[in-house]
């Protein structure tokens, strides 16, 4: 588990980055710590997965991406054959098992709507599912994936 | 070139920071700038919004948070409930999508919490607030995937947008 520090530590790191030249100095100062051993601390959350990324998070709208979710109903039993399907195109960025009917979720993003059609109608041929639910996104109300730490 | 040049800047900027004393510096080499242009440049993003955000992106299961939903609700008052649900933080993500008749939900969010308990209370009290009963509840049981896009990859990004990026590179 995180303690009180580590805590505090990605708190900083996901919500008050120094875009500066020595970010970690600047980030060791607010923290009481040495930077040499900040960035001992942040390399093994980084190890422990903890951290997935630190940087840019760009607005995939503003660079012309599209996007979009899409649902399918899987049987128990084709269930690996078709997530291997889903997961192999670069455009599916999650794919979640979820509790309902519409059991298998993923997120479709792409530079065209055309080409988000043609991944799901691939989909549809090559996993012979017919009904795909394919929930375009029309508006972001938010994505904003920093977290408080409970 | 020029807009290879910038796709190869976003690439770039889609990756890691090297957590080492001077990170901008390591990466403005290899795009082939300063560290002092790299650092303007992505302060300009973030004004234009083409960066939503410089930092940290956490697990969020390994931070403790272990229940998590997609929950989807439906209702006509897309706008005034669209904002309500954006301004809980236990919601990471709110969207409008489109509808089937069979499948009548148009509000996406995602809910986290600590257990399944808590995110039920969250749910039923946002059900409550918002005074929408119609909605669906689907757990995340299973990850199969979960990637950064490869904004390298990306081969044809709107001209316009290209424009945009360019300006401030």
């Amino acid at each position: 588990m995180l303690n009180k520090k580590e805590k505090i530590l990605l708190e900083e790191l996901q919500n008050n980055f120094p875009l500066r030249s020595r970010p970690f100095l600047d980030l060791a100062k607010r923290l009481n710590l040495k930077e040499k051993d900040l960035i001992k601390k942040i390399r093994v959350l980084k190890n422990r997965g903890i951290i997935r990324y630190i940087g840019a998070v760009f607005d995939l709208k503003k660079i012309g991406l599209k996007s979009s979710l899409i649902a399918l109903s899987v049987k128990k039993k084709g269930l690996n054959r078709v997530v291997k399907i889903i997961n192999s195109y670069p455009e599916i960025t999650h794919n979640y098992l979820r509790s309902d009917k519409f059991n298998l979720w993923a997120t479709i993003s792409a530079n065209s709507n055309q080409k988000i059609l043609e991944i799901i109608r691939d989909i549809k041929k090559k996993t012979k599912i017919k009904n795909i639910l394919n929930l375009k996104t029309i508006k972001v109300f938010k994505i904003d994936a920093r977290f408080k730490i409970p | 070139m020029q807009d290879l040049k910038s796709l190869k800047i976003i690439s770039i900027l889609s990756q890691s920071l090297p957590i080492t004393e001077k990170p901008f510096r390591l990466m403005a080499e290899n795009m082939g700038i300063d560290e002092k242009r790299l650092l303007f440049n992505l302060k300009e993003y973030k004004r234009k919004k083409i960066i939503r955000r410089f930092g940290a992106v956490l697990n969020h299961r390994r931070i403790g948070l272990k229940a998590n939903a997609l929950v989807c609700w439906k209702t006509k008052d897309v706008d005034k409930i669209g904002k309500i649900l954006a301004s809980y933080s236990e919601i990471s993500h709110c969207y409008l999508r489109r509808t089937y008749p069979f499948w009548p939900y148009n509000l996406y969010t995602m809910i986290h919490a600590e257990n399944k308990s808590n995110l039920l209370k969250i749910i039923k009290s946002i059900s409550k607030k918002i005074r929408i009963y119609d909605y669906r509840i689907l757990y995340t049981l299973k990850e199969f995937k979960k990637k950064r896009q490869n904004l390298g990859k990306i081969k044809r990004v709107k001209r316009n947008e290209i424009y945009r990026i360019k300006e401030v590179i």
